[in-house]
Order: structure tokens, then sequence, then C-alpha cells
């Protein structure tokens, strides 16, 4: 025993460095961020290739305008994702506000901008119950969103069975406008995704967001108003929820009461495809928009190819499954 | 240093032996060559700083790790590596520092979750279940009922039912990964009989502890790893404290607690008559600039209790709590903003959010300071403030990117102490800030404290280890079931003077 090069002389300063448990420290850059923009090219430079219809630049712009839906709402499911919650009343919380906001209009273009205002501050407001509920009663923010959710449901039923309100046409040029060929839409959705990527990464609440989502203990004893960024999370998917029920609305020009349905899965599954851990504290928005953008240029091509309603769902299926075993065991092998 | 493998005569029976084990992982050399043996009924421990390659080899043993070369030789048979199950098989059980047990359920089906006992048509067999594992803690001579929940243990109780489930699957040869880590103090004794139990029923057990006292006292012999090499094996008779310290550092560590120099200045906390949380009762003390106020007491004594009221984390039921003049804070981000931080003891669900780098941790509390029009400027005020306080801590590897799980402990103990000073704070509460440090960043962590007081900062520090707290303290308020017992100057601080009055109740004013 002991027999090995012993020297008491070696290095007077005590390499403590690595870890022995795992030495290997990760890149700044996470992995999904990569593999989920790789996915898009892929089956974006897949798609051009196979269909002609896929690659004019009309249907590319077109492609870019269907995602901004699901891309406001996805940017709301994240905020609250990163917090370590979930918004499973964000596509409600649209539908009801943007509904209020049709039934009110009686086509005057005058209330353009108060009734925005108003479908904001109905989002913002539905919102914050969410958040006051989940940080005051410690509450599941699952259960809490759900039973928002079907409250919501059935207020909508409530003010509407059937296709209500008369849009003024200018309110339509939300969804039309364009500058040269790309639409206003994309351009201002492009601002918002990098406000988003800013807020997150860049500021106090960004990183409140992580921490939290990381852990509610060490957050709180880190001087971050855990509640307080819980709230506003939930606010501000609140108003996400409500200004893409907005835009769906510039779209249809009708208030509809089946509109946003099945949005707050898809939002959340963009979330997961975007490489968020649905357990909160890691990932990026930026990542989210990889995964938005994944599943709007696969329901562009099941469109365009007119697949069976049935083969999309196994597709759309598939590639979770596939996109989320290769995080977890690419996380697992570091 | 170098000593000859010594051992009495061929009547002791090698159960364990590692010939010149060694392991890189993407290019760091973890293990360098390590070469340990274990006898039949032998207690012998393993020490060596953060780093120095004790998890490596305990995984490698485990069979979590493949070693790059070298052999396991398990009771004379040989192997490059082992599986996990093989390992399971030879009889090495490992009871980590982190405990794998579910909570929801019982001792017994802790304790059996591997291999239930079953009966008739394959259905498990409760009776039979519970009937074996009052023998193992009868083994172990320890009395836990089995049918309780393990969420109602004390951390003591659950590291025994660690413990008994390694034997359950016949171990042998227990690795314990710093088991006293974990307990609170007044839990040790039992832990140390349990271990002489096992060694006496012929069990060989391989001990990583960072607290060199128990080591004196429990193990027959010592092994000291550094830099992924075995340095040194020694019966523990023949080796003195500084020796081992010497050689666990390669330096040596002269002054190790740095003398007091301040005059103590104004008052910055003042405590009257405070009841908190139905755990503290009536308590008064003060503590002024430049000052480091030790508090001791046993395990539940409520010294912690306190120092969560002074930040805002605990209900003050009455009493009078000011810092630097201003009332109680509400919560951690009132009292930062007063000047009052408390490091909290256990840094991995407490101090760092793991899965985020030192960047992150580090400017956690500081944001505000780093905001300008709403964004965290990087270049201009994180990335220096980062970069400061790893340079003035020593952290490494000092690249801020680097994910905070990935440090090694004592690493980690200094990324919890600069998020905290870098916020500039006046008055430091520290909980156990050297918990699962090694004796190099120890020393380190000591200078610190010294210099921070020395610049102006009252320190309150809660510490279970009374060599520490005698070494670092001006003064200790000894306290005892939630009561102040007593109060020390230096000069009049003992071991003794302070467990008499930690174990004995306050004589009613």
């Amino acid at each position: 025993m002991a027999d090995t090069v012993a020297s008491t002389s070696s290095a007077v300063e005590v390499p403590a460095a690595r870890s022995t448990s795992s030495p290997k420290w990760r890149l700044p850059v996470d992995g999904s961020i990569v593999f989920i923009y790789a996915l898009v090219l892929v089956v974006g430079v897949g798609a051009a290739i196979y269909s002609e219809r896929f690659r004019d630049p009309a249907n590319l712009t077109n492609v870019l305008r269907q995602t901004i839906v699901l891309g406001l709402l996805s940017i709301g499911q994240s905020l609250v994702i990163l917090a370590g919650g979930i918004d499973m009343s964000i596509a409600l919380i649209g539908r009801l506000s943007t509904l209020i906001v049709a039934a009110s209009f009686g086509g005057r273009d005058a209330l353009i901008l108060p009734l925005i205002a108003l479908g904001v501050a109905i989002g913002a407001l539905l919102g914050a119950v969410n958040g006051l509920i989940i940080t005051r009663v410690y509450a599941s923010p699952f259960i809490v969103t759900f039973g928002m959710f079907s409250i919501l449901s059935g207020i909508s039923l409530a003010i509407a069975s059937g296709p209500v309100g008369t849009i003024p046409p200018p309110y339509l040029n939300m969804y039309d406008a364009t500058i040269g060929s790309i639409p206003i839409s994309v351009v201002v959705m492009a601002l918002i995704w990098f406000a988003a990527w800013l807020l997150t990464s860049r500021t106090q609440f960004g990183r409140a967001l992580y921490a939290v989502g990381g852990s509610q203990r060490v957050a709180r004893l880190s001087a971050v108003p855990v509640s307080r960024t819980l709230v506003i999370a939930y606010v501000l998917s609140g108003v996400c929820g409500a200004a893409g029920g907005l835009f769906i609305l510039a779209r249809t020009g009708v208030g509809d009461p089946k509109m946003a349905d099945g949005l707050e899965f898809q939002s959340i599954v963009a979330v997961a495809l975007g490489g968020i851990s649905l357990s909160g504290g890691r990932g990026s928005v930026l990542g989210t928009l990889g995964g938005v953008l994944l599943l709007g240029v696969v329901a562009n091509i099941f469109n365009i190819l007119q697949v069976d309603s049935f083969f999309q769902q196994l597709i759309l299926g598939l590639i979770v499954l596939i996109t989320v075993a290769t995080y977890r065991t690419s996380k697992a092998s570091t | 240093m170098i000593e000859p493998a010594s051992e009495p005569g061929a009547a002791h029976e090698c159960v364990l032996r590692l010939h010149a084990v060694a392991k890189a992982f993407s290019g760091i050399q973890a293990l360098a060559g390590v070469s340990f043996d274990l006898q039949r009924g032998e207690v012998h421990a393993l020490v060596g700083e953060n780093g120095a390659g004790k998890s490596t080899l305990i995984k490698i043993v485990a069979g979590a790790y493949v070693p790059d070369s070298g052999t396991i030789e398990v009771d004379g048979q040989q192997h490059a590596a082992l599986e996990p199950d093989q390992a399971r098989q030879l009889g090495i059980g490992v009871v980590y520092q982190e405990f794998n047990l579910l909570p929801e359920l019982s001792v017994a089906e802790n304790i059996f979750l591997g291999a239930q006992p079953t009966g008739r048509f394959g259905l498990l067999d409760s009776a039979e279940r519970r009937r074996r594992t009052l023998a193992l803690l009868d083994r172990l001579g320890a009395h836990v009922d089995p049918d309780r929940l393990v969420k109602y243990l004390t951390v003591g109780e659950q590291q025994i039912v660690e413990i008994a489930k390694a034997l359950a699957v016949n171990a042998r040869i227990l690795i314990m990964d710093e088991p006293s880590a974990v307990l609170p103090s007044h839990d040790m004794d039992r832990l140390y009989a349990v271990i002489r139990t096992l060694r006496a029923s012929g069990a060989s057990i391989v001990y990583i502890s960072h607290r060199l006292e128990e080591i004196f006292l429990i193990a027959d012999r010592v092994t000291v790893l550094k830099d992924g090499r075995s340095v040194m094996t020694r019966p523990v008779s023949e080796v003195s404290r500084t020796e081992l310290v010497n050689s666990m550092v390669g330096r040596e560590l002269k002054e190790q607690y740095p003398k007091p120099d301040a005059q103590p200045g104004e008052t910055l906390l003042a405590v009257r008559n405070l009841f908190v949380d139905g755990c503290v009762f009536d308590v008064s003390l003060d503590v002024r600039a430049g000052e480091i106020l030790g508090l001791a007491g046993l395990g539940g004594s409520g010294r912690t209790t306190l120092a969560r009221a002074l930040v805002g984390l605990a209900r003050i039921d009455s009493g009078d709590l000011r810092i630097r003049g201003k009332s109680a804070p509400r919560n951690p981000a009132q009292a930062a903003r007063t000047g009052a931080v408390l490091i909290p003891e256990d840094r991995k669900s407490h101090g760092l959010i793991l899965s985020h780098s030192l960047r992150f941790n580090i400017s956690l509390p500081n944001l505000s300071r780093l905001v300008r029009a709403g964004l965290v400027l990087l270049r201009g005020a994180e990335t220096p403030l980062v970069q400061h306080w790893t340079q003035r801590l020593q952290i490494r590897p000092p690249g801020g990117d680097v994910l905070v799980e990935n440090l090694s402990g004592g690493n980690q103990q200094k990324v919890v102490l600069a998020k905290w000073l870098a916020a500039e704070p006046r008055l430091i509460v520290l909980d156990e800030p050297t918990r699962g440090v090694d004796v190099g960043a120890k020393a380190e962590i000591y200078v610190r404290m010294r210099e921070l007081a020395r610049q102006g900062a009252g320190i309150v520090m809660i510490s279970s280890e009374l060599p520490e707290l005698l070494g670092m303290s001006d003064r200790i308020i000894v306290f005892h079931e939630g009561r102040v017992s007593g109060e020390l100057p230096r000069v009049e601080a003992t071991e003794q003077a302070v467990m008499h009055l930690a174990t004995t109740a306050p004589v009613a004013a």
C-alpha cells in the first residue's frame, strides 16, 4: 500500500477545480436549440425540394404569418413554464377576451384601440387571477389554470353560441397589411420574439424567472421576489393569450366561439420541442421559436399534401416523442 | 511518508484491493494511480480534499465507472472493472450522502425495495419482511419502527435505513460517503456505534470524511488521496492530525484560524426579548461591526430558526429585532436591502441553482446593481463582478459559464459566499459555512470571514464544529432548547464550557 508515487512537494496550489463525479461541463449553448433549428432546416429544405407549392415565397411568408398566433401563446407559455408553472388556460383567456371585444365592436372604427386595450387588460386580469391563486394558496399551477380553462370555456359559451360581432374593416389590417410583400404582422412578431428573448435573458425579471423555476427556495433566499415574479409571468401569459386571440379575430373577422381550440396544448408542445424543461428553470425562448417554426412548417406541408388528419396526428406525436427523447438522452449522457 | 504495506500477519484477510487504478474524464485525470486495500473487519478511512478523487474511486468500486487502467481485486478475484450488479453480488454496498429512500414508503418497504420477500403465489410477504427488517436493525443495534414511513424519520434514522438497505443485499464491504456530514451532532454517536457493531460482525467499511476528529475516533487505518493518487496509508494510531492535514493539502497549514484584530464598532444587530415561531424564546443579543459572534448549541436548539428570522424567513411572535436601526425584515429581499444576508447551511438545496452557471448564481442577488435601462449589462457590469469574485475567492475553474453542479463541494460553497459577498452586506449570517468543505477551502473561508469583519461587517456564525467556533468567534452565545443559556467571551470559551452550557437549561432570570 502507499507504494504509489507520493510527493509532498507537489503542487502547492490546490487544484480543487474539477469535480470528480462529473468533470465535464457543458457548453453554455444548449444543444437542444441547435437540434430544433437543425430539424426545422431539414424539414423545411426537404419540403422545399419536394414541393413546388411549399417553396413559393408567397407560401413561405404565409407560413410565417400562420405561426404568429401559436408564437404569441408559446411566448406566454414559455414564461410560465420557465418559472416552473404551466398555463392551461392561455387559449381560453384568448378566446374569452376576444369574444368580449368582438361582441362590443358593433362595426365602429373608433373603438379599435380602446377595445384592443380592453382585450389585453382582460387577458392581464385573468392571468393575474391565475398567478394570485397559485402564489397565495400554493396550489398546483396545472389544476388552477385548468380550473380557469373550464370556467372560461363556460363563460365563452354563455356569451356566444355562434359567430358574434361586427368587426370594422380597418381592424383586419392587423392581419392583412404588408410592406412590399412582407406582412407587417410578421415584422412586428419578429420584434416581439426579440423582445421576449431580451426579457428572459437580459432583464432582472428574466433572471428571476429562471431562478424561481430552478428552485423557489434558493430564489427566495437570493432576494428574488418569488410571488411577484410568478404573478407577472401569469399576467404576461394572459396578455399573450389575449394578443393571440385578437390576432385570430383580425384573420377571421368574426368572434368565433370555437376559436383557439387546443392551442394551449400546441403551445406546450412548442415549448417542449424548443427544449425548455417542463419542470422549469432551463431552456430558452429561442428554442420555443424553433418549436413554433417546426410546427408551422409541418402544418403547412400537411395542408399542401392534403395529409389525412389521422396521419397528421400520428406524425406530430412521433416528432414530439423523438425530439423529447433526444433531449432526455443527451442530457442523461452529459 | 511512504509506508510499506503493513499487514500484521496473514491472519487478516484482504477483502478488497485496488491496484494502480486510474481514470480520466475528457482529459482530466481524476485518478492517477490509486492503490488501496481493505481488510476484513476493518474501518478504513479515506480522506482528501474536494476533487482529490474520492467520489470517482467509490464509483469505480460500486461499478458505476470503468477504470482506464489498474485492477480491482475482491476476495482474491481480479477484475478490470465491475458492473453495478456484479459489485452488489460481490457484497459491495454504498451509502451515499444523498439518500435513495422513498419517503412515502415504510422503513421495511424501503429496505427490501429491490428484493421483496415473497410468499406463495408471488405475493409480498410483509410479515417476513418485517421480521427480517427487525433482524437487520437489531444487527445494527438500532431501534427504528419497521412500519414507520421514512418521511417521518430523522436524518440519522434515515441513514440507518440506508445502511440496513445495503446490508439487506448481503453487503460485506460497506462504503460510506461522508456519512457524518448530514447528521446533527447528537446523532453521530449512534452512527459510530453502528459502525463499531458492523465491524465487530466482520464487515469491512470504507469511511470517507472531512472531519478528522472522527477518523481518530472510529477508523483503524487511514488513506490520504491527493490529486488522484494515494499518498499515504497508515494505522490511525501512528499518525497525527497535523501529519494528516499536511499530506492532504500538500503543504503546511500553519495558522488555521486568523486572529481577531478589529475593534467592534457600531451596533448592527440588536435583538431584544425575541420569540420566533415557537422555537426561539426570549433571546436578546447584539452584533457589532467588526466582530464575529458564534452561536453554539446542539441541533434543534433554535440557532437556525433565529438565523432565518434575521432575514425574514421565520415568523417573529414577539420581541424586537433591529438591523442597523431598521425594524425586522419581512423577507430576504428586504433584508438584503438593509444589508443583512443569510448564507444558508445546505448549499445544494438552499444556496445555489445547480443547473445554472456560476455567472447566473453570483449575479442573482445582485441584479439590481447590474441593470441599466432595464437590461443586465453583461460586459459592463456582470462579467467584471463575476470575475472579481471568482478571483478573490479563487473559485476553480474560473470561467463564469461553468454550471455550478459540475463544481466540487468546496468551490460550490465559495460560489455561495461570492454571491452574497458581492452584495457587500453589513450583517452576514453564516450557517455551517464549512460543512462538507475540505481543509484547504476551510482555511480560505476563515481568512475571508476575518477579512470581512476587519472591513466592518458584523458576522454571526453558526457551527456544529466546536473547534472552528472557538477558533473564529470573538464571543460565543450558547443556545439550549431555544433559549440563551450563556455567553462566553473568546478568552473563556473552551469546548467544556460551551458543551456545559449547551446541555444545561438556563437559570430563570
